[in-house]
């Protein structure tokens, strides 16, 4: 499940790319969004979903960014910031579209911060708030959906997940 | 005890401060433009590409057939315009061979074995996009195997839209002009009659699909429309290449040069089929 997810989402994030507009207001974060999803299923190993994160970040560096660990290292802090919040919040449909927004907040800032201190961007918050507010709609949309989808695949199919 | 435990914690922290230092270095070099991708790099990022062209081949074909459709409906539309162009074409060719002649021999007399606007082409196919507001790129399925290099200039059928930025290969990444985080200047010119006024692109705004031309002479007066097009000037941008036309014209924050606002003739969110520029050897 695990990897279909991951796999599936990374794929998606290519194609969603290839039909919107610059401006648009449904930026894709797909892979990044997955992890929310698939860490139910490693049953509290965190090590594990870390480890899994890293790759996935490492993957999403080399196919679509050209940067060597950038995304792995921040697929990891994104992943740590899952954890944290699965032991605040119980996971459930509303629960886990909240998690994305915290995520993407998260995810924007502290690469536009990296980005910022290893000079490649020019200091703009409003370009940092746009990034958030152009991602929001369509990976909340997809992280709901996703959620629904693989709940019903996991309950047909009796693959366990933690709560 | 108490000692010992200070003294982990000063230890603790310079590895913090130590690891810290070598992740901002690592991400540093990691970000470095001007980058070569190692062969580890190039295989999975061939590989990558190639399975995902082969799953979102079926979407590909349905957006072909969705465009094709489109096209269809405009086609008579289409075949009137063309019809008047093409009485105008036959003069347009015997005034292309003739320039085309005098360019050569005035090559010839000056011993000139290229000049700015000498360019061949390759063909190439976008398979993939990275809209992320930091690093608005495609990726095109030519890559070192077909002789594509680094900082090799891309257009497609309206004009200029970026440049080589890695290369992989079987496949490349075109940094696109439609970044608003632009670090390089790019030199162009402007037609203002029958002369051109020199000026440098600094930024892209996505909202209006605009350039911001700076450093234009305050004493020329540009008329709105007119033709911008690239200098040659650099290493990267062969000449004559359309970058789009002017659509407002200022002046600085200090009244010293005028800046022009220049809608680009491209559409950045319609670039299926690019061509790459490679300036003719000497």
């Amino acid at each position: 499940m695990v990897l279909i997810v991951i796999i599936s989402s990374f794929i998606l994030d290519s194609i969603m790319s290839n039909f919107i507009s610059l401006n648009s207001y449904f930026t894709p974060l797909f892979t990044l969004m997955s992890l929310i999803i698939v860490y139910p299923y490693f049953k509290g190993n965190q090590l594990r979903f870390l480890g899994v994160c890293f790759l996935t970040g490492v993957f999403y560096d080399l196919i679509y960014t050209d940067t060597i660990v950038i995304h792995g290292f921040l697929f990891l802090m994104i992943g740590f910031v899952i954890t944290k919040l699965n032991l605040i919040l119980a996971n459930n449909y509303l629960n886990v579209m909240i998690m994305a927004v915290i995520c993407i907040i998260f995810y924007r800032f502290v690469a536009y911060g990296l980005l910022l201190i290893t000079a490649n961007v020019s200091f703009n918050w409003l370009a940092v708030l746009k990034s958030i507010y152009h991602s929001l709609i369509a990976n909340v949309i997809f992280v709901a959906l996703v959620y629904v989808i693989t709940d019903k695949i996991s309950l047909k199919f009796k693959i366990h997940k933690s709560n | 005890m108490y000692k010992k435990k200070e003294f982990e914690k000063r230890y603790l922290l310079i590895i913090v401060i130590v690891a810290i230092a070598v992740l901002l270095v690592v991400l540093s070099i990691a970000l470095k433009k001007d980058r070569d991708l190692n062969p580890v790099e190039k295989l999975v990022k061939d590989s990558g590409t190639f399975v995902i062209n082969v799953v979102s081949a079926p979407v590909n074909f349905i957006k072909d057939k969705i465009r094709e459709g489109r096209e269809k409906n405009d086609i008579y539309e289409k075949y009137k315009e063309l019809k008047s162009k093409e009485e105008q074409m036959d003069s347009v060719v015997a005034a292309n061979d003739n320039l085309k002649e005098e360019v050569s021999k005035l090559k010839k007399t000056l011993d000139l074995n290229t000049i700015l606007s000498d360019k061949v082409y390759k063909n190439a196919t976008v398979i993939n996009r990275n809209i992320d507001y930091w690093y608005d790129e495609v990726t095109i399925d030519k890559g070192k195997t077909d002789g594509i290099e680094k900082n090799m200039a891309v257009v497609n059928n309206d004009g200029l839209i970026g440049k080589v930025s890695t290369v992989s290969n079987h496949v490349s990444s075109v940094k696109l002009l439609a970044n608003e985080n632009m670090s390089d200047k790019i030199s162009v010119k402007i037609k203002v009659n029958d002369s051109y006024v020199y000026g440098l692109i600094s930024k892209y705004s996505a909202k209006n699909n605009t350039y911001t031309v700076e450093g234009i002479s305050e004493n020329v007066d540009i008329p709105k429309g007119a033709d911008v097009v690239t200098t040659g000037m650099g290493d990267i941008f062969p000449s004559g290449l359309l970058v789009g036309h002017v659509s407002k014209v200022t002046t600085d924050n200090f009244d010293l040069s005028k800046v022009a606002l220049v809608k680009a003739s491209v559409d950045f969110d319609n670039i299926d089929y690019v061509s790459v520029l490679k300036r003719k050897d000497s």
